[in-house]
C-alpha cells in the first residue's frame, strides 16, 4: 500500500513537469455565441485574447485581474503574462463563461 | 465556487489522468483485499460522546470579532465553511466551542427537542448554504440573517440540543470532528455517530454539493447551459439515491462510514483555496504566496486525501456491517456498499480531473 502511494506521488511529480513554449497564446472569443473550451498555457507565457460582442460587455480574466470592455464593432483586447498556475476563467460579466485557461 | 471577484478566482489544475486511473485502481484493489483480509468480528466499540464544555468567553470573542469583519464572503466561504471543516478534522468539533449563536441557549425556554426532527433542519440549512455558495452568492447577506434568526429562535425554544442536532454548520463540524485524532480512536468515534432522522440527508448534501462545485465549474457544464440550481439538486439526489439503493434498510446505521469520504473530498477540493485565500481573509489587497499550492503539492494532497478517506470509510463500513448482518451474509452483504464507495472515490477523482 505504502509503496503504491509512493509510486503515485512520484508519478505526480513527473507528470507535472512544465514544458517550455514560446510565442503568445492567441484566443478569439465571442460573447454572443460563447462555446467555452479549455486552453493550455505554460506558466510565464504571454496570452492575447480578443473578444467580440454586439452589446456592451465587460470582459474579465479571473486570477490575473485583467479587464476590458467590448462593444458592437469594437472588440475587447486583453494582453497579459500568465505568471501563476491554476485554472482561470475568462468571463463576460455578469456570468457568461467564454473560456478557461489552464496554466501549468 | 462561482464567487468571482474576491474568493475563488483560481481553480486547481485538472488532476493528471494517469493519477486518476491509478488512484481508482488502488481504491478498488484495497477495498476487496480488505474484504478478505480484515477481521471477521466487530472490533470498534463506540466511545461515548463527551459533553462539550461551555466556554462562553470564546463565543463572546467570536461575537465581538464579527463586528470587525472586513469581508463577509471571505469569512463565510473561506474561514467558516472551509477553515472550520479542516480544523474540525484536526482538532474535533470546534464549531460547538466557537458558535456565537449558542448564546441563545442561555435564554432557553427548555422545551424538549422533538426526536422526529433529528438532523433534518441541519440538512435543510446546509442545502440553503450550498445553494448560496454555488448558485446565488449574492444572497449571502439574506442567508446569514435568516440563518441567525432561525437558529437563535431554535436555541431559545429548545436549548443547546437544538444546536447539536439542527444547526447545519455545527452538525457538519461535529461529524467531521469525529475524525480528529485528538479525541480518541477516530474509528470508535465514527461508530458512535448517533443514527438520527436526516443523517443521510446531511451527508448527501455535503457530498453532492461538493461534487457539483466541481461539475459546475467545467466548460462542458457551461456549454450545456443548464441552471446551476438543477445541477446542485440532481447531484445531491444522485448521492442520496445511490446510497439508499446500495444500503437498503441499513442506510442510517452505515451513514457514518461516508464521513471519511466527505472529508477526503473536502480536503482535495478546498486545500488550495484554504492555503491561498486563507492568507487574504483580513486583507484582500495582498497577493497570496502560492508556494503551498504548487501543482505537484496540490495533486499529491488531492490523491492522498481521497484515498485515505476511502480506506478509512471502507474499514469503518466493514466493521459496522459485521455487527449488523448475520454471519452467513458477512461477505456478500458488504459488496454493494463497497462498490458504491469505490464508485464515489473513482467519481471524486474523475471530478478532480474534470473540474
Ligand atoms: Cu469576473
Amino acid at each position: 500500500m505504502i509503496r503504491w502511494l509512493l509510486l503515485v506521488l512520484m508519478l505526480a511529480g513527473c507528470s507535472a513537469a512544465p514544458t517550455a513554449e514560446t510565442g503568445p497564446v492567441v484566443l478569439n472569443l465571442s460573447v454572443d455565441n460563447s462555446s467555452p473550451q479549455r486552453t493550455s498555457v505554460s506558466r510565464g507565457q504571454q496570452v492575447e485574447i480578443t473578444v467580440t460582442s454586439t452589446k456592451d460587455a465587460e470582459v474579465h480574466v479571473h486570477g490575473f485581474d485583467v479587464l476590458a470592455t467590448a462593444s458592437a464593432g469594437k472588440p475587447a483586447s486583453l494582453k497579459f503574462v500568465a505568471d501563476r498556475t491554476g485554472t482561470f476563467e475568462v468571463e463576460a460579466h455578469p456570468d457568461t463563461l467564454l473560456a478557461q485557461l489552464v496554466v501549468r | 465556487m462561482i464567487l468571482a471577484h474576491g474568493v475563488g478566482e483560481r481553480h486547481d489544475l485538472p488532476l493528471p489522468l494517469d493519477l486518476v486511473l491509478q488512484g481508482a485502481a488502488i481504491a478498488l484493489l484495497a477495498s476487496f483485499l480488505g474484504l478478505g483480509l480484515l477481521w471477521t468480528r466487530p472490533r470498534f466499540t463506540p466511545s461515548p460522546d463527551e459533553e462539550g464544555r461551555d466556554w462562553w468567553p470564546v463565543r463572546l470573542l467570536v461575537l465581538v470579532g464579527l463586528l470587525f469583519v472586513p469581508s463577509w464572503p471571505h469569512l463565510v466561504f473561506v474561514l467558516l465553511w472551509v477553515g472550520v471543516a479542516f480544523a474540525s478534522m484536526l482538532l474535533g468539533p470546534v464549531w460547538r466551542v466557537l458558535n456565537p449563536l449558542r448564546f441563545a441557549a442561555r435564554f432557553s425556554l427548555g422545551h424538549a427537542y422533538p426526536p422526529r426532527l433529528g438532523h433534518w433542519p441541519a440538512a435543510l440549512s446546509l442545502l440553503a448554504f450550498t445553494w448560496v455558495e454555488l448558485v446565488s452568492p449574492h444572497a449571502l447577506p439574506w442567508f446569514l440573517v435568516a440563518y441567525a434568526v432561525v437558529n437563535v429562535a431554535g436555541g431559545v425554544v429548545f436549548g443547546p440540543t437544538w444546536f447539536a442536532r439542527a444547526d447545519g454548520f455545527e452538525v457538519y463540524s461535529t461529524l467531521l470532528g469525529r475524525l480528529s485524532p485528538l479525541h480518541g480512536n477516530p474509528f470508535r468515534r465514527l461508530m458512535s455517530t448517533p443514527v438520527r432522522p436526516g443523517l443521510v440527508a446531511v451527508i448527501a448534501v455535503c457530498l453532492g454539493s461538493t461534487a457539483f462545485d466541481s461539475i459546475g465549474s467545467t466548460p462542458t457544464w457551461a456549454r450545456w447551459g443548464l441552471p446551476d440550481a438543477l445541477g446542485l439538486v440532481v447531484a445531491i439526489a444522485v448521492v442520496a439515491g445511490s446510497y439508499l439503493l446500495c444500503t437498503r434498510l441499513l442506510g442510517g446505521p452505515l451513514a457514518h462510514s461516508l464521513i471519511p469520504i466527505i472529508a477526503g473530498y473536502v480536503v482535495a477540493h478546498y486545500y488550495s483555496l484554504l492555503v491561498i485565500e486563507g492568507q487574504r481573509v483580513f486583507d484582500q489587497s495582498v497577493r497570496a504566496d502560492e508556494t503551498l499550492a504548487a501543482p505537484v503539492i496540490v495533486a499529491t494532497v488531492q490523491v492522498v486525501a481521497v484515498l485515505t478517506g476511502h480506506l478509512v470509510a471502507v474499514v469503518s463500513a466493514h466493521d459496522r456491517t459485521l455487527a449488523l448482518l448475520p454471519k452467513q451474509r458477512h461477505l456478500t452483504g458488504q459488496v454493494p456498499l463497497l462498490l458504491l464507495m469505490v464508485g464515489y472515490t473513482a467519481g471524486g477523482l474523475a471530478l478532480l480531473f474534470a473540474g
